[in-house]
Parts: C-alpha cells; sequence; structure tokens
C-alpha cells in the first residue's frame, strides 16, 4: 500500500478502527448467508446466498489487507474462523445463525445497506487507497441490494408478512445505532482528515433514505416519518443505553422467535 | 545469448496461463493490470473478476510458477491491486474465446 502520509496515531487508530468495523461485519455477513446456501426456500436464492457469501467473506480481504498495512499497534488480526478473536466488532445480529427467512432477509437488507453508506463515505473520502478499495467494493453491491429489495417485497406480500415486519423492527434501531452517536471523537478525527465524507447522523439519514420508501412501498411501517419541514427522517428513540461504542452494537437480547 | 525479460515478454509468458474455469488466457480476461520487472525480480499487479473467487491462489500459483520458467527471472510478486473488472476488460480474442464456448 502507498501510504498517503504518516498518519497521527490518533487518526490512525480510528481508521484502523472503522475498518475492522467494516472488515468484521462483512465477514459476519458472509458467514450468515452461507448458511442460508442450503436452506433458502428456493432453489435460486440458495444459489444467490452461496454467492453474495462468497462476494462479503471475499470483500474482507481488501480491508483486513488494509488493516494490516496500517500497522496500528493492537490492531485486531483478520478473522478466517468466527472464533479467531475473542472480541469482534459486528452487528449482534450478524453473530449468530439467522433463526427464519424473513430474519435472514431482513438482516441482509438492513446491514448490507448500511456497509455500502459506509463504504460510499470512504469512497468519497480522501484516502487514495481507501477509495479504491470501496469503489470496488462498491461495485458489486447493486446485485445485493437488489436481491436483499427482492426478497423484502416477495415476503411481504405473503404470509410470512408478519415474521418480516417483526424482523424488520427487531433489527432496525441496532442498524440506526451502528453509525454511531452524534459527534465521536474517531468520526470526527476521520472527517477533520477527510477519510469520511459525513458525520454519523448524516450516514444514518442516508440509510433512511434508501430503505425507509422501498419498506413504505412494500406496506411495512417501521415507525419512520419524512419531516417535509426539516428535510430528513424521524424516527423512534434509539436504544443508546445498550449500545456498545468499542463492539459497535448493541447487547444481545433474547430472540422472539420468528417463523 | 538470451535476452533480458522484458515486461512484453513476461506479458507473453502470462498470456499462456488460462483461468482455471475458463479455457481463456488470464491476459485476454483482463485480470493483468500490470508488469514490471527489476533486475530478476518481475512484479504483476492483478485484479480478479470476483473478490471471493476461489481460483485466486490457483491463478497466483500459475503466474509464480510460468514466470519464474522465464530465463533471468527468480523472484516473482504478485501484487492484488483491488480494482473493478468488468466485461469491457476483456480482450476482443478473450470474448471471442468465450463466445465459442457459449458464454459470451
Amino acid at each position: 500500500m502507498t501510504r498517503e502520509a504518516r498518519l497521527d496515531p490518533a487518526t490512525e487508530t480510528a481508521l484502523a478502527a472503522l475498518i475492522v468495523v467494516l472488515a468484521d461485519n462483512k465477514y459476519f455477513l458472509g458467514r450468515r448467508l452461507s448458511e442460508w446456501a442450503v436452506g433458502a426456500p428456493t432453489l435460486e436464492s440458495a444459489v444467490a446466498c452461496a454467492a453474495l457469501a462468497q462476494e462479503e467473506l471475499g470483500h474482507t480481504r481488501p480491508l483486513y489487507s488494509f488493516l494490516a498495512q496500517l500497522e496500528a499497534p493492537g490492531a485486531p488480526v483478520a478473522l478466517e474462523h468466527d472464533d479467531d478473536r475473542e472480541r469482534t466488532y459486528c452487528l449482534s445480529y450478524l453473530r449468530q445463525r439467522f433463526p427464519s427467512w424473513p430474519y435472514a432477509a431482513a438482516a441482509l437488507f438492513l446491514a448490507d445497506t448500511a456497509l455500502t453508506i459506509m463504504l460510499q463515505g470512504l469512497e468519497n473520502g480522501e484516502h487514495a487507497v481507501l477509495r479504491r478499495r470501496a469503489s470496488r467494493l462498491i461495485a458489486d453491491e447493486p446485485t445485493h441490494a437488489k436481491f436483499a429489495l427482492g426478497r423484502i417485497r416477495e415476503l411481504a406480500a405473503c404470509s410470512s408478512q408478519p415474521a418480516l415486519q417483526a424482523a424488520l423492527a427487531e433489527l432496525l434501531p441496532e442498524t440506526l445505532c451502528w453509525f454511531g452517536p452524534a459527534g465521536e471523537p474517531g468520526v470526527n478525527l476521520l472527517r477533520s482528515a477527510g477519510y469520511v465524507s459525513h458525520d454519523n447522523e448524516q450516514l444514518r439519514q442516508q440509510l433512511l433514505d434508501r430503505i425507509a420508501p422501498s419498506l413504505h412501498e412494500a406496506g411495512l411501517p417501521i415507525g419512520i416519518q419524512w419531516n417535509d419541514h426539516g428535510q430528513r427522517w424521524e424516527y423512534p428513540a434509539l436504544p443508546w443505553e445498550r449500545w456498545s461504542s468499542l463492539e459497535r452494537c448493541t447487547e444481545t437480547q433474547a430472540r422472539t422467535p420468528t417463523t | 545469448m538470451s535476452s533480458r525479460p522484458t515486461p512484453e515478454s513476461l506479458r507473453e509468458a502470462l498470456a499462456e496461463i488460462s483461468d482455471p474455469e475458463y479455457p481463456i488466457s488470464i491476459v485476454d480476461l483482463g485480470l493483468v493490470r500490470g508488469v514490471t520487472v527489476h533486475e530478476s525480480t518481475a512484479t504483476v499487479q492483478i485484479a480478479f473478476c470476483s473478490l471471493g473467487c476461489p481460483c485466486i491462489e490457483l491463478i497466483v500459483e500459475d503466474i509464480e510458477q510460468r514466470l519464474l520458467e522465464v530465463p533471468g527471472i527468480d523472484r516473482v510478486e504478485v501484487e492484488e491491486v483491488f480494482e473493478r473488472w468488468t466485461r469491457s476488460d476483456i480482450s476482443p480474442d478473450g470474448l471471442k474465446g468465450l463466445r465459442q464456448i457459449g458464454v459470451a
């Protein structure tokens, strides 16, 4: 990797933290999708899950290799197996098997969109190596997004609608938290360095821009309203009391079984 | 006396390597993004069609093996560049080959 300019230690640590979060989430999303390569309700979906899993796991390579090249002290090692590290940095709902197909569709739709938005923030940033790598990863995302939205629409129109609705309601608050609370010092450092293009709340609004219209259109109310006056999406209070800014997840809750 | 290896001669050697999944050379598929030679070290910059391609290690091994057969090369470095790969990267010969096997 061509080093842009020697980063100051605090910025380097913040950048390493962001990269490991992206990589770990992609790793676990890939692992979870791979479990549906043999269990999805249709052969086409199963094959798609295998392909998506392969790509998500492949996406970890440029991220983990960038992390290694950063040489940030204490940076976590790349994951090749779930238990390679004591601590991982991903959404709690990606840490264990998805309990149902509607849950899998909701998780893919939300997590994949959130990851893409964060990568687009890097693609628009000023770190040339990261820009290039983010751009490469984003190139694969339209097919992922199309598949996820297709499954959301399909499930919303059949008897699985209540299960899908429940899964979205369960997973959305953590996904919105994932961008972090407003004014996080690490994100502020990365913004000052020009490596990320938006703050946490702007990224959260971008996620809602991407998902809310599609969910409304599919008849899936998620408690999000557009505020015409404020030109922003309004969402219910987020569970910051359960948020771990270190592991970038909310404390795992007992799951309500969904079918 | 054999001539010293050049990027062009190394590229010709790379053109002999087929993708493990399709009988098309990795050069015609547009995977090879740069070739340099410094003294006896060849450096190949490569992009893959898919970041999750299961053949990555095979391709890297094939490149190393083939270039080490080139007189004057005793070290090969393969550097993945993580660039986008699209259909437009395939050469006319590559497209023709793919059409012949019913892919393109």
